[in-house]
């Protein structure tokens, strides 16, 4: 800090110095007594430094106060409610030019909130609404038995559930509700919504029983199988096979979704999770979204759950989600209670 | 039996209407939404579908004030998926909910299930075959056939809908509801074995195919 002090202030310090200097000339030139000028010259001097120090000293607890409180904020634009208005006209000043700074930013930001939050309501309202002519439709079409239209409209339904549910991971309110679900329920919801798709296919199925209880939210989890199921449906290859088994392992419940279909390159594989990652299939088939998994990896995180890939190209796809034991649940979920009080 | 629909969507109203009337069940709809307490006390329907959201009233108000007086069975027709409105319905005593948009075949399921509950219903025959159910049992005088899970549940829905056409696609939903997912060639598979085990019983040619339609059970 010192040193930034003499770098702003190097004009007045050499002002200064030539003071000394041109008081010397003059004394030399004017004969003045020796001592007499030397005193002036010492006198002359003491200001100089006590000058600067004042200058320094009083700006430097300002500023170390400043800095202090910046540092210790989170939200370093809230810095202006965190520091009294300096006691200088200098420091004053830049505090009300930081002041204006950080209200306009607040509003803008309230602003930019507020719009993100009426178009979130606004996309959920639609949602609902779409879903009123998707179960007209859907409903004709079984009645006039149009397979091939009431797989395009399941592809439809899906892709509103996507922007559904991808509103709902980036939501910070919490609209889950936590209970023991039965797998083979949510399981089997999943499979009765996608058995016209899985018998046009001619998918055999291997389902566990799947007779265990895991805490999550019902419909969250059936968007994620329904969304795990619906890859193994699009990367299918001939004579599709899809295998559901549950096991316990260390505590946690663990629920393996496989497939025998393309499977995931190495190199797509670890970031396969991440958001709009389409890797090779999805490039292939130029019809992913690539949102889907990326969806499924934010609920899991909402919810406390695991979501883990495993695969080998061409052979086989394993998504395992693992579900915590339960105690480690509940003290997770009281952490969560209480910071969102 | 007779099912009152609630729905304010006109287009899936009159689909519903249709959808049940084809499956033999005398249907009504509620169109005028003022007072549809007193509409439904008076047609005294067997069965309730009911939209939770409706204009001017609240589907789960409504529930609630049938459930006052009334153990009509009800079904909840809802859209919003929200749990809560689920979570709601159930505990304010709806019997089932079924999520837009809907699959027929699974509404059909569900509101033969709801219905079979809340009627008391005699001990089931196959002509002068006892049924019995749960353990898999058919019997004629002192002759028995065991059928697996998958040939029961079949049987079943063709017993319920005897002399009747019952699709490849009711069959298959039924058997996938009850968490058999088999495939349409096992489904094929379980009716020849049905088929010779009613033979067994004395019953030639018990289920016919109708091409592209489904079987019958006479």
């Amino acid at each position: 800090m010192i040193k930034a002090y003499v770098y702003d202030h190097l004009t007045a310090f050499l002002i200064g110095i030539l003071l000394l200097v041109f008081t010397r000339l003059i004394g030399g030139v004017m004969e003045v007594d020796h001592e007499f000028l030397i005193a002036v010259l010492f006198l002359e001097g003491l200001s100089l430094v006590l000058i600067f120090l004042y200058d320094y000293l009083s700006k430097a607890k300002e500023k170390r106060l400043f800095f202090k409180r910046l540092e210790e904020l989170d939200q370093k634009y809230l810095i202006t409610e965190m520091i009294p208005r300096p006691d200088s006209k200098e420091g004053a000043a830049f505090y009300d030019g930081l002041y204006e700074i950080t209200k306009s930013m607040n509003e803008h930001l309230h602003e930019q909130e507020d719009e993100v939050k009426s178009f979130k309501e606004f996309i959920e309202m639609w949602i609902h609404e779409v879903k009123t002519p998707i179960s007209a439709l859907s409903l004709i079409l079984h009645k006039e038995e149009n397979r091939k239209a009431l797989l395009q409209l399941h592809r439809i339904e899906n892709y509103t559930n996507e922007v559904l549910y991808y509103i709902r991971s980036q939501s910070s309110t919490q609209d889950y509700i936590i209970k023991d679900v039965l797998l083979s329920d949510v399981i089997n919801q999943v499979l009765v919504k996608n058995m016209d798709e899985l018998r046009a296919y001619g998918f055999e199925l291997d389902i566990d029983a799947l007779d265990d209880y895991v805490k999550t939210d019902e419909k969250w989890l059936i968007f994620m199988i329904d969304q795990i199921l619906s890859n193994a449906i699009k990367y299918r290859k001939e004579k599709p096979f899809l295998k559901i088994t549950s096991k316990k392992e260390k505590g946690m419940m663990d629920l393996v979704i496989e497939d025998h279909g393309k499977g995931i390159s190495k190199s797509d594989l670890p970031r396969l999770l991440d958001n709009s990652y389409t890797g090779k299939n999805g490039h292939l088939e130029s019809k992913s979204t690539g949102m889907g998994l990326f969806i499924v990896k934010k609920l899991c995180d909402a919810l406390g759950h695991q979501v883990k890939i495993e695969s080998e190209e061409g052979v086989w796809t394993r998504v395992h989600l693992l579900f915590k034991k339960d105690l480690e649940y509940e003290s997770l979920m009281k952490e969560h209670t209480i910071s969102s009080d | 039996m007779k099912i009152l629909i609630v729905e304010d969507e006109a287009t899936i109203r009159e689909e519903l209407v249709a959808l049940l009337k084809n499956h033999g069940y005398e249907t009504l709809a509620v169109t005028d939404f003022k007072d549809v307490q007193s509409q439904v006390f008076k047609e005294a329907p067997d069965l309730l579908l009911l939209d939770i959201q409706l204009p001017g009233l609240n589907g789960e108000t409504l529930l609630k004030e049938i459930r006052r007086t009334s153990n009509l069975p009800i079904i909840m027709l809802t859209s919003r998926d929200s749990e809560i409105d689920e979570v709601l319905s159930m505990s304010y005593g709806a019997d089932d909910y079924i999520t837009k948009p809907y699959n027929p075949t699974l509404l059909l399921l569900r509101i033969q299930a709801v219905l079979k509950r809340s009627c008391a219903t005699p001990t089931p025959t196959y002509h002068d075959v006892q049924v019995n159910f749960e353990k898999g049992v058919l019997k004629r005088g002192d002759q028995e056939e065991i059928l697996t899970k998958n040939e029961m549940i079949i049987f079943h829905e063709m017993l319920d809908h005897l002399g009747e056409i019952v699709s490849r696609d009711r069959l298959m939903t039924s058997l996938w509801n009850q968490k058999e997912y088999i495939s349409d060639n096992a489904l094929t598979v379980n009716i020849s074995r049905l088929r010779k085990k009613l033979k067994d019983l004395g019953f030639d040619n018990a289920i016919t195919t109708r091409k592209g339609m489904g079987y019958v059970l006479e």
